[in-house]
C-alpha cells in the first residue's frame, strides 16, 4: 500500500470535529428538553 | 398567489435551469458527463450531497412532522454523521483508487458481473420508484392547495429537471444544488423570523419554546428500548447508521456526487461538511414546525389542514356533523388562548405552581384537541374513503399560503420546487448512468466511441425522467410522504449495503454466494416488511421501519457465510473423496 492510500484511509481531525460537534448537538438537545418542558 | 409571487418563482426556476445548461454546456466525454471532470471542491460536493438528501418532501412534511408529534424525527439522522466518517475512510478511498464511474463497478471487481448487475437492478427498483415520488410528493400537495393540475405539475417539475440534467450531466446537477440551496435556506430563515414575527407581542422566542413544551413538541430525545417506536436514540444511531451508510456509502445518486471530487480529500471534507450541518438543518426545519405549531395556539387553524378533504366533507351528507365539530373547535381554540395567556403571565411572574396549573390545563386541551381531530378524520373517512385524512404533509403549505406577505409565497414555492428539482436530477443522473454503463456498456460486444455512451447516457436520463414523470402520474398517496420514501428505501438499502460490506471487509466469501444469499435475503426482507409493517395501521407497527436496514444487512451477511461454508464443504477434495 502506498503512503497516499494510508493518509487517505488514516484519521483525521476532521472526524472528530464531526463526531465532537454531534455529540455537542445531542447534549444541545438534552438541554432543550429539560429546560423547556 | 399574485403577479409578484409567480414573477419570483417563474424568475428563479427559470434561473436555474438556463444557468444548468449554460454553465454546463459541451461536455463531450463519459469522464466529464459522468464524474463532472472530477473537478468539484469540498464545498460543491457537501452542498450537492445535502440537496440530493433534502427532497420537498422535506420541506413540506417535516414541519407538518413537528407540529403533530414534535422533533423526535430528528433523531431518525443520528447515525449519519457516523456514517459520514465510516465512507471517508473505508469508500472514499477504495471508489477513488478503483476509479470507478459507478458503486456496483466495484461489486464486479470483487465478485461477479451476475452480483454487479443485481445490486444495479435492485438500485434502479427502488431508485426509480423514488424518482416517481419525489416529483409526486409537492404536485399532490401543491395541487391540493393551489388548484393547479396534479398532471401537469408532474411534467413541468419532470421537464425543468431533465432539460438541465440531460444536457450538462452530473456537473449540472452540481452547480444547480449549489443554486438550490441557497434559495431554500434563505427561504426557510426567512420564513422562520416571520413566524416569530407573528406570534403576539409578550411571547419572544423563549416564551414560544415553554409553550411547545408545554405541550410535549420538544420531546427530542427518547432513549427507551422499544422497536416498535419509529424514533428512537438508539434506532436513529443503529438502523440511521446502516440506512445513512447504505445511502450514501452505495446509492449512486450520493456516491456520483463525491465521485466528482477533485482528489480524495475533496470528497471526504465534502461528505464531512455534510456530517457537520446535517443534523442542525433537520434540528432547524423541525424548529419551523414547532413554531408553526405555537403560531395556532394564537390563530384558528382548520380542523384538517387538506382543503381537499375538508372540501369532500362539506359536500356530503356529513356537511352538518362537520360544522358542528368545526364550531367546537373554534370554542375550543378561544380555550386555548386563554390558556396560553395564563401560561404566560404566570412565566412572567415566575409563579411556577401556576404555571404547573396553566399546563395541565393545556394538555387537557390539547386533549380535546386530538379528539376533535381525530373525529373530524372519521367524518371525512365517512364522506369519502379514499380521501387523504393525515393532513401533516399540508400543515406547513396551509401556513405560507395564509399568513405569508405577497412575495415570499412565490420564494417558498419556489423552495419547494427547487428541493423537487435537486434530488429528482440526482437520482435521474444517477439512473441515467447506471442503466448506461452498469448494464448497456458493460453488456455490449462491439467497441464503441466515448461519444456514444455519452449519447447513451443522456438518452437514458431522459427515459428515466420520463418514466419518473410516469410514475408520479399513477402514484397514490398513502401515510407521510418522507416516510414512504424511507420505507422504500430500508427495504432495499439493508441488502445492498450488506453486499458491499461483504465485498470490503470479508475476502474468503465469493460471488456465488453473495449472489442467491442477496436474492433469498430480498425476500425474506420483503416478507417481514409485509407481515410486520403493511399490514398494520400506522403507528400500530410491529417493527419500526429502520430495523429493515440493519436485518437486511445482517441477513444478507449471515446467509453469505452459509453459502459460503457450504460451497467449499461441496467443492473440497475430502467432499469428493
Amino acid at each position: 500500500m502506498s503512503g497516499e492510500e494510508d493518509e487517505n484511509k488514516s484519521w483525521k481531525k476532521e472526524y472528530s470535529i464531526v463526531l465532537i460537534l454531534n455529540l455537542i448537538y445531542v447534549l444541545f438537545f438534552m438541554y432543550i428538553m429539560t429546560s423547556f418542558t | 398567489m399574485g403577479a409578484l409571487d409567480w414573477t419570483i418563482l417563474c424568475g428563479t426556476l427559470l434561473f436555474i435551469v438556463t444557468y444548468g445548461v449554460w454553465k454546463t454546456r459541451g461536455s463531450q466525454n463519459v469522464d466529464d458527463y459522468v464524474k463532472g471532470g472530477s473537478e468539484a471542491k469540498w464545498g460543491t460536493i457537501g452542498l450537492s450531497v445535502m440537496a440530493t438528501q433534502a427532497s420537498a418532501i422535506t420541506f413540506l412534511s417535516t414541519p407538518g412532522q413537528a407540529f403533530h408529534d414534535g422533533m423526535g424525527f430528528v433523531q431518525f439522522y443520528f447515525g449519519l454523521p457516523l456514517a459520514m466518517i465510516i465512507i471517508c475512510l473505508v469508500f472514499v478511498p477504495l471508489y477513488h483508487k478503483m476509479k470507478i464511474y459507478t458503486a456496483y463497478e466495484f461489486l464486479e471487481g470483487r465478485f461477479d458481473l451476475k452480483t454487479r448487475s443485481l445490486a444495479a437492478i435492485l438500485f434502479l427498483i427502488q431508485r426509480g420508484l423514488a424518482a416517481g415520488i419525489t416529483i409526486f410528493a409537492p404536485s399532490i400537495i401543491l395541487s391540493a392547495v393551489l388548484g393547479w393540475d396534479l398532471r401537469t405539475l408532474n411534467v413541468i417539475i419532470g421537464t425543468l429537471v431533465i432539460i438541465y440534467t440531460v444536457s450538462g450531466g452530473t456537473k449540472a446537477v452540481s452547480v444547480t444544488q449549489k443554486q438550490q440551496m441557497f434559495i431554500i435556506m434563505t427561504g426557510m430563515f426567512i420564513t422562520f423570523f416571520f413566524i416569530l414575527g407573528y406570534l403576539p407581542a409578550d411571547i419572544n422566542f423563549s416564551k414560544a419554546l415553554k409553550i411547545a413544551g408545554a405541550s410535549n413538541k420538544l420531546e427530542i430525545l427518547d432513549f427507551s428500548m422499544n422497536t416498535t417506536s419509529r424514533y428512537t436514540f438508539w434506532s436513529g444511531i443503529t438502523g440511521g447508521l446502516f440506512l445513512a451508510l447504505a445511502y450514501f456509502g452505495t446509492d449512486q445518486s450520493q456516491v456520483q456526487r463525491y465521485l466528482t471530487g477533485k482528489s480524495v480529500r475533496e470528497s471526504q471534507l465534502g461528505l464531512v461538511f455534510n456530517g457537520i450541518f446535517k443534523i442542525p438543518m433537520q434540528f432547524f426545519i423541525l424548529l419551523v414546525g414547532v413554531m408553526v405549531f405555537v403560531f395556532y395556539q394564537y390563530n384558528p387553524s382548520p380542523l384538517n389542514f387538506n382543503p381537499a378533504a375538508t372540501q369532500t366533507v362539506m359536500e356530503s351528507e356529513y356537511a352538518e356533523d362537520y360544522r358542528l365539530l368545526q364550531e367546537g373547535q373554534v370554542a375550543l381554540e378561544a380555550e386555548k388562548r386563554i390558556a396560553q395567556n395564563n401560561f404566560s403571565s404566570a412565566l412572567e411572574i415566575k409563579e411556577y405552581a401556576a404555571v404547573e396549573m396553566a399546563k395541565k390545563q393545556i394538555i387537557e386541551i390539547n386533549k380535546k384537541d386530538s379528539i376533535n381531530r381525530v373525529a373530524a378524520k372519521t367524518i371525512i373517512t365517512q364522506a369519502d374513503g379514499d380521501i387523504e385524512t393525515n393532513d401533516k404533509d399540508y400543515v406547513f403549505i396551509h401556513f405560507i399560503l395564509n399568513n405569508l406577505p405577497k412575495g415570499l409565497i412565490g420564494l417558498l414555492l419556489a423552495v419547494i420546487l427547487s428541493a423537487a428539482m435537486s434530488s429528482t436530477a440526482s437520482e435521474l443522473n444517477a439512473l441515467g448512468t447506471i442503466t448506461a454503463l452498469d448494464l448497456y456498456k458493460r453488456n455490449k460486444k462491439e467497441e464503441q466511441t466515448e461519444q456514444h455512451y455519452v449519447k447513451a447516457s443522456r438518452w437514458f436520463t431522459f427515459l428515466w425522467g420520463v418514466i419518473a414523470i410516469a410514475i408520479a402520474n399513477v402514484a397514490s398517496l398513502f401515510d407521510n410522504l418522507i416516510q414512504l420514501v424511507n420505507i422504500i428505501g430500508s427495504i432495499f438499502y439493508g441488502n445492498v449495503l450488506g453486499i458491499f460490506l461483504l465485498a470490503i471487509f470479508f475476502k474468503f466469501v465469493k460471488g456465488n454466494a453473495v449472489f442467491f444469499a442477496a436474492v433469498l435475503t430480498q425476500i425474506i426482507v420483503c416478507v417481514i416488511y409485509y407481515n410486520l409493517i403493511h399490514i398494520y395501521p400506522s403507528g400500530e407497527e410491529k417493527l419500526g421501519y429502520l430495523w429493515l436496514n440493519f436485518i437486511g444487512a445482517a441477513l444478507v451477511i449471515a446467509i453469505a457465510f452459509v453459502f459460503e461454508a457450504f460451497d467449499r464443504m461441496l467443492n473440497s477434495p475430502l467432499a469428493v473423496n
